[in-house]
Formats: C-alpha cells, structure tokens, sequence
C-alpha cells in the first residue's frame, strides 16, 4: 500500500514538473521564434528591445529588431534584423578598442573564431537584403522602349543598404523607370534611385529667399 | 474510496485553475499599457496584427489599453468634418508607451485651401528660381499635413510633356511665407531630406 502511495506521488510530481515546465518555459516562448545569437567577445552583452542579454538563444516575436553589442575594451557593434517566422542566427563580430583587446586578436584560434562568425554576419545581412529587397534578383533590367536600364549598388558607408542606377534613359525612359520601381513595390523614400546622365537646372542653383 | 475521489477532483480543479490563473497573469505580464490621447477624431479602432480589435470607441479624448509587447498595432481613425480619414501602425515594444492621434485635414479641406495659395507658391518658386523658372509650367499644387506644406509639379513649357522630367519641388509655410524647403527634383529621399516629414516624401514621390 506504502509502495503505492510512493508509484502515485511520483507520478502526480513528475506532471506537475512537466506542468511547471509548461508554464514557465514553453507559455511564454508562445508566437515567439529561436533567434541564436553569436558574438566576439564572447562574454559581450547585446540588447535587443532594452533588454539585456549574453551570447545564446533568445525567443524574440517576428519583427524588425536593432541589436547593440556592448563589451568594455571593444567598440560597440550594431545591427539591424528581420526576424520572420522561422530561426535564425546572427553573429555580431566587435572591434577592439583597447591594447589588451588586440592582443587577444594575436591569437590564430581567435581570428579563427571571429573570421567564422563574420561569414554568418554576412550571410545574414545577405538574408535581409534580399529578404526586403526581392527585386535585386530581377536587375539589371532594361526596357528598350523606355528606353532605360536599371541596375543596383550598395551604399559604401554599412554596405547593406542598396540604392537603383538608371541609365540610358530620356526623360521618357526616367519615367517609366520610376513607375517599373513602384511596380516592383520599392519604397522610393528609403533607397535612392540616381539617374545617370540627368542634368538638374536646379541643382546648382542658389535659392533666393523672399526676405533677402 | 469517495474520499480518494473527492481529492482527486479537488486536485485537478487546483491544478485547472493554477493554469487558468497563470495564463491570465502570463498576458498581463506580457502587455503594457498603452494610452491614446485623440483629438478632432469621431471614431478610434485600434487593431492588432491579426486584425482582431482591441479596442474600439466613439468621440474619444483620451484611453488606455493593454497591448502584448513586441508587436505591431494598426490604429485607424475617423476624422471630424474638415479631418483625415486614415490608419497608422504603432510599433509596442517592452514598455508603455502614449499614441497621440491628430488627424490632419482632409484631402476635400486641402484642395480647397491650396487654390487659395496657388499665387503665393508661385511667387515663392518665382523669387527662388528666378530666372530659370520661367522656362517651366508650373502644376499639381497640392497641400499637406494643416496646409503648411506643399508641393508643386515643374516641366518644361516648351516641350512636349511626355518628353520632358517631372521635377517636384516641397514647400514650406513659415510666419505666413512660403519658402523653398528642397531643391527640385525627381524623387526625395528620408536620408537627404530629414527637415520634411516622411510622409510628406512618400505623397509627393508617389503622386
């Protein structure tokens, strides 16, 4: 009868660890995705959403996050992601800003490490640009009948953010380039069309003000 | 035996409600209070990205609802007679946070007010420009936001319309003056242009 007593405690303590389990771990990771984050320092802190967190998984909602990695001795590394409905890893790489940061780097295991995580850096970042940017895929394109031809670059100062060239064009051609990059659902506020060959009158001009 | 039982049942009606209730407080946990102060505004939905309402009342000035955190919520509103119609989304992240909603005035209420400024704006582009634009035909005079923007379409009068580029040119009306907020051009962008409102940009590049 005591062993009984025993198998049934067991049982009724096991489920409510389970339970336990459920409530505090699996409930409030609900409508929320595994997103890895890697980083160099290792021991460096990132916040996301002002909270602070160390190198690991956090469970963050879809969404567009900034990410600032902080470690005393390196400079602060930022970056910005799309979290969607699947995981995902993002490695922010920091840069030493003090000698005993850049003797570490000396070390061949720990350029290693860093060179690893900067590749997922950069396959991340790709992910996002072409992830927010799908029309990269269909350039350059040309129209003859505009005519015009529309191609991309990448702005040098973060080398993520893309900007469109049209060139070969009339003022016709700047156009209906212009409506083909609305077609293509391309916000014409945030990324920068240049258009080659345009000669704004003005431009160069100075404006005169009406109380001068 | 019915005693086992009895216990039995009131166990499981803890365990229900221990459930119950941590779920409950988990969503409270989990959400901030938002406040949302309104003005000239007839009805307020607020919305969240599922579209499922929030919240949703008539002639409000001021209220607060609790948002999950982290996530987006689609605020739509009903101007007042001479007020905008429209939505916003409101990004919610880990703290509360106060939504200030002031529709501008309606589309009807700015054209009618910009056939009243067509002469000034010209004046403007005429002192700016002087003489160069003389060479253009002035058009699409549009306001925006309480009527102290605007907007205004230049091509080249002597050429064929489909031949020549569009310029537009933004506006802005301080102290009663118009003047010349950015040069002209084909396209404004948020990056160069951080004096104009975003939306302002986003109007003129798609019109």
């Amino acid at each position: 009868m005591i062993q009984r007593k025993h198998i049934i405690a067991a049982v009724v303590g096991f489920l409510l660890l389970c339970l336990l389990y459920f409530l505090f771990v699996t409930l409030p990771r609900i409508g929320k995705v595994p997103v890895e984050i890697a980083m160099h320092p290792s021991d460096a802190k990132v916040t996301v959403n002002d909270e602070t967190h160390s190198s690991g998984t956090v469970y963050l909602k879809p969404g567009d996050y900034t990410l600032i990695a902080k470690r005393e001795g390196w400079d602060d590394a930022t970056t910005t992601v799309s979290v969607k409905d699947e995981p995902r890893s993002i490695a922010l790489v920091l840069e030493p800003n003090s000698q005993e940061a850049r003797e570490l780097l000396e070390n061949e295991s720990v350029i290693t490490e860093r060179e690893a995580l900067a590749g997922i850096a950069a396959n991340a970042r790709g992910e996002d640009i072409r992830a927010k940017t799908p029309i990269l895929s269909k350039l350059p394109y040309s129209d003859i009948f505009g005519p015009f031809k529309i191609d991309f670059g990448f702005n040098q100062d973060d080398n993520r953010t893309p900007y469109f060239i049209v060139s070969f064009a009339t003022a016709k051609g700047r156009r209906l380039a212009i409506e083909w990059l609305k077609k293509q659902e391309v916000d014409l506020v945030k990324t920068e069309v240049i258009f080659e060959g345009l000669n704004n009158p003005f431009s160069n001009l100075e404006v005169s003000h009406a109380d001068e | 035996m019915q005693m086992n039982k009895k216990r039995l049942f009131a166990f499981i009606c803890l365990i229900a409600a221990a459930i119950i209730g941590f779920v409950v407080l988990y969503r409270y946990i989990d959400s901030v209070p938002v406040s949302f102060t309104a003005t000239n505004i007839q009805k307020i939905t607020v919305k969240n990205a599922d579209g499922a309402v929030l919240h949703e009342s008539s002639d409000p000035s001021a209220f607060s609802v609790r948002i999950p955190k982290q996530t987006t919520i689609e605020v739509g509103f009903v101007g007042r007679e001479g007020y905008e119609t429209s939505s916003r989304n409101e990004r919610i992240g880990n703290k509360p946070k106060t939504v200030s909603i002031k529709p501008y005035y309606s589309t009807s209420r700015l054209a009618r007010l910009s056939a009243n400024e067509q002469g000034a704006l010209t004046a403007a582009l005429q002192k700016a420009y002087s003489p160069v634009i003389a060479q253009y035909s002035l058009s699409d005079f549009k306001l925006y936001h309480f009527g102290e923007w605007a907007s205004v379409t230049l091509r080249r009068a002597d050429t064929q319309a489909s031949r020549t580029d569009s310029y537009r040119v933004i506006l802005k009306k301080e102290s009663g003056a118009w003047s010349v907020e950015t040069s002209p051009a084909l396209l404004f962008y948020e990056n160069s242009h951080k004096t104009v409102p975003v939306d302002i940009l986003r109007q003129v590049n798609y019109s």
